[in-house]
């Protein structure tokens, strides 16, 4: 292995990527109960939207706009007819699509080189850079856009809007008795949520600089539902550290190997760990690390900063919703 | 003759076999306090069920401040000022009380994803706005202590309450209530009546309610209707109601 500092700065690119895809879960599952089980699919359209967008020349950042608007527009497509379905059901018809569109891109070679994959040229383009540095810059980048999608995500969920979607959630009948249009919602969420998932995507791409179909498996729409239920669902904060959990064990027990000896083969060992983990929680902290906070709208930071106490006197003027 | 506000023609509801509501006609005044009363499973649920949209009925019309209304879906039926109350109560158990009433509130800007973003001076302030008028309605009702707890720490009378309670947030034009009293003691039932009367003199909403509790019923509201078996088999003002030999027979037991 080479410098260990990369590998790092790796796994940190990795956690935000999927802490992205985690909090566009969270506003589907956590606030809404939509149990959307075709993430991994909807990443992998945003992944190619942006390959064979910026493939084909366009300027950036039209590539990575791309990728939000037609996984927003596929997610639409494939969820407004399951959406009136139960959620079970919703769950097994995503999961069908994401292998059909998957298998359609690994043997159709035409679309996008098939099992061959195809490159993504990368938005850091400054050349001469060494790979740290570069490393610096896409962490920039992801981190940037996590901080946006999380400010959204935080101002959706904490607000009159979040209201709606945990009635939706608790009680969809109650919610249309009340004059909610809850189908109107589903789709608003599902698009929404979509575009973050396929924008997450993008920048995989052209982080990795190449993807192919084997990446985009099941196995990560599974990973990615992890993330949320262990960060805790209804949670922004808790999708993010779900992800850097997730991400912390694949990596510390891909190292780990290196140094123990043990009885099981070390490659299970993460799913192992992760599976105890997920037990765990169920049994005895089913609402996930992170619980879920009150409706009431507060500035996304504005609960840490207080803990941080940064002696600075935080606007009290806006603050009717700041309990003592 | 006043303003008839929600009107029932030759409504029919079924369910396999079984008609549960056959052939009801209705029609409930603008500004009156209307009561359905019936034994247990005569139809009166399905009937409200019906009204609010949730169910289609089979044959019939019904008629909502002039819109045809049926087969609307509830929330344009809901857009149109009718709500309800449910009989086993429909809380949001992990939300706040508060926000239990505050879901009601119509016209928040802050519930469309446009608004909630490029207004947000406006749904601030309509929140305020209506946190105070929801303090006021919990106060009410003897649940301003609970205003910030979850909801699923309330007792089931309780419950009750804050459907009720919720109800009155929406400030429609009708509200329908499918046994606001029942698990209630018999002093706060009366309280809640009286309240009831006070908002109907106050914001002239039409009630319309189910109430199980006959002598209750018959001295809060200005007309009531009596079912059986799915059909409307008395009507009147209460005091010639008692006396309906066949309401006698089929639910004050003779
Ligand atoms: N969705 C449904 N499917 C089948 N049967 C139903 C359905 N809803 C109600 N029923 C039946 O219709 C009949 C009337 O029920 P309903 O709940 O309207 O009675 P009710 O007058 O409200 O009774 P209660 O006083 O006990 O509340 C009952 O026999 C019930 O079993
Ligand atoms: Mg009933």
């Amino acid at each position: 292995m080479g410098d260990p500092l990369v590998y790092v700065l790796d796994g940190l690119a990795y956690t935000g990527l999927f802490g992205i895809v985690a909090i566009s879960l969270n506003l589907e599952y956590g606030f809404t109960n939509i149990a959307n089980f075709g993430k991994a699919a909807f990443f992998m359209v945003g992944a190619y939207a942006y390959a064979i967008a910026a493939g084909a020349g366009l300027p950036q950042p039209i590539p990575l706009l791309l990728s939000m608007i037609v996984t927003a527009m596929v997610g639409l497509i494939a969820c407004l007819p399951a959406l009136r379905l139960r959620e079970d059901y919703l769950a097994i018809s995503l999961i069908a699509l994401g292998e059909i569109i998957r298998l359609i891109i690994k043997n159709e070679e035409w679309i996008a080189g098939g099992v061959w994959g195809i490159s993504a040229p990368s938005l850091v383009t400054i050349t001469a850079l060494s790979h740290r540095t570069y490393l610096y810059l896409q962490l920039a980048l992801i981190y940037g856009l996590l901080l946006v999608c999380y400010l959204i995500s935080q101002l959706v969920a904490y607000s009159p809007y979040g209201r709606v979607l945990r009635t939706i959630r608790e009680d969809e009948v109650l919610a249309y008795t009340l004059g909610k249009n809850v189908f109107m919602y589903k789709a608003q969420i599902v698009a929404l949520s979509s575009a973050m998932t396929g924008l997450s995507g993008g920048l995989y791409a052209q982080y990795r600089n190449f993807i192919n179909p084997f990446t985009f498996d099941p196995l990560m729409t599974f990973t990615i539902w992890i993330m949320v239920i262990l960060g805790g669902p209804a949670n922004n904060t808790g999708a993010i550290l779900g992800s850097f959990m997730v991400e912390f064990f694949e990596r510390a027990t891909r190292m780990a190997k290196d140094y123990l000896s043990l009885p099981v083969d070390p490659n299970n060992l993460r799913v192992i760990l992760i599976g105890l983990l997920i037990i765990l929680m169920v049994a005895y902290r089913p609402q996930g690390i992170l619980k879920e906070s009150p409706v009431r709208w507060r500035f996304p930071l504005s609960g840490y900063l207080k803990h941080i106490k940064l002696g600075m006197n935080l606007r009290r003027g806006r603050g009717w919703h700041m309990r003592s | 003759m006043a303003h008839e506000i929600l009107t029932l023609k030759s409504v029919v509801k079924r369910f396999g076999g079984l008609t549960v509501v056959n052939d009801v006609s209705l029609s409930i005044h603008k500004g009156g306090m209307f009561g359905l009363m019936g034994p247990n499973g005569s139809g009166k649920t399905t009937l409200f069920n019906i009204i609010c949209g949730l169910y289609k009925p089979d044959r019939g019309k019904i008629f909502f401040d002039g819109t045809r209304i049926d087969g609307l879906k509830p929330h344009k039926v809901f857009d149109l000022g009718l709500t309800r109350t449910f009989q086993i109560p429909r809380i949001l158990q992990r939300l706040t009380v508060l926000d239990n009433l505050l879901i009601a509130s119509e016209g928040n800007p802050g519930e469309g994803l446009l608004g909630l973003f490029l207004r947000r001076g406006a749904w601030r302030r309509f929140e305020r706005e209506k946190e105070m008028e929801a303090k006021e309605v919990l106060d009410l009702l003897g649940l301003k202590e609970y205003a910030d707890r979850r909801a699923c720490e309330l007792s089931g009378g309780q419950m009750k309450l804050l459907e009720i309670a919720r109800a009155l947030m929406t400030r429609p034009k009708v509200i329908l209530l499918d046994e606001p009293t029942a698990g209630i003691n018999p002093v706060l039932a009366t309280k809640i009546y009286k309240k009831i009367g006070e908002i109907r003199d106050e914001l002239h909403v039409t009630f319309f309610i189910i109430e199980h509790r006959a002598n209750l019923l018959l001295r809060n509201v200005d007309w009531v209707y009596v079912m059986c078996r799915g059909r409307i088999v008395a009507e009147g003002e209460p005091h010639d109601v008692i006396k309906d030999p066949v309401v006698k027979e089929t639910y004050l037991g003779g």
